[in-house]
């Protein structure tokens, strides 16, 4: 999971994504927020003509605000005294889960809508089995729409069990469920008056609590980027995903097996070292040259080598994915062509249940997937270092699934 | 947030052969640009494209000669010469059409002619309700339009597009806001164009050709004040931008025209 991003002595960053069905309430929410927080300095006040119809705050496309449904993901930025709040709104409609994903993957944690009068529906499932897959695991239940339950408890009550029932099977485990009419701002940013029986945090109060979980482990891993030959010595470039780097440390080469040594640290306009955990630089190794795709790392801690990469899959493009189809496979920095070895356990994402075994995964659907590969390509389990535990499927360049390598 | 800018524009140099980057010589293209010479240690190993409307301040071409000089830039000048020659300006026919003749067409004619597969811009989510939409890397097809509602997918940082785009946008600033800039300008001592600064009580916001920028009253007259001033504002941005206003869908369709 990611960390809270302290870069460079900044205020924490936090990316929250906004999830849930279809209209069930996501960008109005995000719009009823950002309205009530645009008496924080230095954020523009929301445009007056949105008054009342708040999700046009994020839905700024035409076809949006004719449609009155959000198409494509948008974030919006909030500087709270404490912390930079990114507000991640995505699409609910099942067609448009791709919008969903390219917004619900930059996200630390995330806020499940639902709408009281609806309840958990397919989408609901949907969305929040793709929390899970993403290791996203910090969430906030807002139960929308209270107004059309006469704001009472006991309706509250009995979908906030169900909620956390069914997040729980999907290994969430449930920050806070609160009950809102995010139109009108109950339990928003203020904590409504209209209903007493509920003395927990709004929205904004329990997102303001929220404590994200610390990547377990910081052995280094540095996936090369590309070779810099500009004058000088070759310059091997990239972003440190975990760990970090000084002058001297003495490093493999995965997936080769190469020794190497780092000689400098370079940056620009000034060297300095040491490289840490989030940062791009440069280095001058003594050894073999390194090339695009490779990690290095610690030899007394590698991660995994393998010819057959295995994961849970699930896949997005209309054409399915077939036994035995050949497609690219994108890790870190790596791209390895590879071939569908097995397809099991396959599962509908939109009841969550098993489907009987079949030799394909279509549109929405999630199977363990195993790979075969003619290169050696460097993975890790996803929950100890994600940068190296996720992939993405490509075919002509365009992502069509992802996976989790367990 | 640095390091996030510098992985996106070494993903683009690993990934495409012919790159280039669009350079307006405001704060956001300036910082992009700073950011290019911090990827690559002090050298920019791209082509640097100014299209030029012929409309801009004369500020901003000054500016832009100083720093190619300095920071050994790889300047090309793209401008629709056609459309010059023919009067087009903000007060021949409408905002709209003037955009779109001398920035976008002047765009499509440079990568045409320079064959560019992919180009590197310092557009922010920020800005704009419709470029808060925007993708990392983006495809545009060979008219350069922009299919907002059918973008694929972006997951992570394992930026992808679609083999048959035309050409890749790449925007390494989209995390960024306007205040991110400013306070990044302060601390890595970027240069300011001086357009930005107040004099006589106004300054500019925002930059962009002369006829269609107004400047705010201000009396920032340093990085610092202009951060302070921010910090207590609640206008919007592009306030002074021209485009913006006219209709509340111009710049919907201004982009998926191919505008920046």
């Amino acid at each position: 999971m990611s960390s809270l991003v302290t870069g460079g002595g900044e205020k924490p960053l936090l990316r929250i994504a906004m999830v849930g069905h279809v209209d069930h309430g996501k960008s109005t929410l995000i719009g009823r927020i950002r309205h009530e927080m645009s008496t924080l300095p230095g954020t523009a006040a929301v445009d007056a003509s949105v008054a009342g119809n708040w999700a046009f705050v994020t839905d700024q496309l035409q076809e949006e605000r004719e449609r009155e449904m959000t198409i494509d993901t948008t974030q919006t930025f909030l500087d709270t005294p404490v912390c930079r709040l990114v507000f991640i709104d995505v699409p609910g409609h099942q067609e448009l889960i791709q919008n969903m994903l390219s917004g619900a993957t930059r996200a630390d944690a995330a806020v499940l809508v639902l709408a009281g009068d609806e309840g958990v529906q397919v989408q609901t499932r949907r969305h929040a089995l793709l929390l899970s897959m993403l290791g996203i695991k910090t969430v906030i239940v807002a139960v929308n729409k209270m107004d059309a339950l006469d704001r009472r408890e006991d309706a509250f009550r009995a979908l906030e069990r169900t909620a956390v029932e069914e997040l729980r099977a999907l290994g969430i485990e449930v920050s806070g469920v609160i009950p809102v009419v995010a139109r009108d701002g109950d339990n928003v940013v203020r904590r409504s008056e209209a209903m007493p029986w509920y003395d927990g945090p709004s929205v904004m109060e329990a997102i303001g609590e929220l404590e994200l979980a610390v990547a377990p482990v910081d052995a280094l891993r540095f996936p090369v980027q590309g070779v810099l030959r500009h004058d000088g010595p070759a310059t091997v470039v990239g972003r440190v995903l975990s760990g970090s780097v000084a002058e001297g440390d003495a490093l493999t080469v995965c997936p080769g097996g190469a020794a190497v040594t780092v000689r400098a640290i370079r940056r620009f306009p000034e060297d300095h070292a040491p490289a840490q955990t989030g940062e791009s630089v440069g280095l001058v190794l003594d050894g073999p040259e390194p090339g695009r795709g490779d990690v290095l790392a610690p030899a007394e801690d590698l991660p995994q080598v393998t010819r057959t990469p295995a994961g849970r899959v699930f896949w997005l493009a209309e054409a399915p994915l077939a036994l035995g189809e050949e497609l690219a496979l994108r890790c870190a920095t790596q791209a390895v062509p590879v071939r569908v070895a097995a397809i099991a356990d396959r599962l509908d994402s939109a009841t969550l249940d098993p489907l009987p075994p079949g030799e394909a995964l279509a549109a929405m659907q999630l199977g363990t997937v195993a790979f075969a590969t003619e290169r050696a390509v460097v993975v890790e389990a996803f929950d100890r270092m994600a940068g190296l535990g996720r992939f993405v499927l490509e075919r002509k360049g365009t992502a069509v699934g992802f996976g989790i390598v367990g | 947030m640095e390091s996030e800018s510098i992985y996106v524009i070494r993903e683009a140099y690993s990934r495409y052969s012919k790159v280039a980057m669009l350079w307006s010589m405001g704060k956001d293209s300036t910082s992009l640009l700073w950011l290019v010479r911090k990827a690559f240690l002090g050298k920019v190993p791209i082509p640097v494209i100014h299209i030029d409307t012929s409309y801009k301040f004369p500020e901003i071409y000054a500016f832009r000669d100083r720093l190619a000089k300095e920071w050994d830039l790889d300047l090309r000048i793209a401008r629709n010469e056609e459309a010059l020659a023919a009067g087009m300006g903000p007060k021949k026919i409408d905002k709209f059409a003037c955009c779109n003749a001398l920035k976008t067409v002047a765009l499509k004619q440079a990568i045409a002619g320079m064959g560019f597969e992919a180009l590197l811009l310092g557009i922010r989510r920020d800005e704009h309700g419709v470029r808060a939409k925007e993708r990392y890397f983006s495809p545009r097809a060979q008219d350069f339009t922009w299919n907002v509602g059918g973008q694929p997918p972006e997951l992570w940082d394992l930026y992808a597009t679609v083999d048959e785009a035309a050409h890749d946008r790449i925007h390494p600033l989209l995390h960024m806001t306007e205040l991110d800039i400013w306070r990044y300008v302060r601390r890595e001592g970027i240069p300011v164009n001086p357009l930005y600064l107040a004099k006589d009580g106004k300054r500019f916001r925002s930059i962009g050709c002369a006829p269609c920028c107004a400047p705010i009253p201000s009396t920032a007259t340093t990085v610092d004040e202009i951060i302070a001033e921010l910090e207590a504002s609640r206008e919007p941005e592009r306030a002074g931008r021209a485009q913006d206003k006219e209709n509340a869908f111009t710049m919907q369709k201004l982009r998926s025209l191919g505008y920046m």
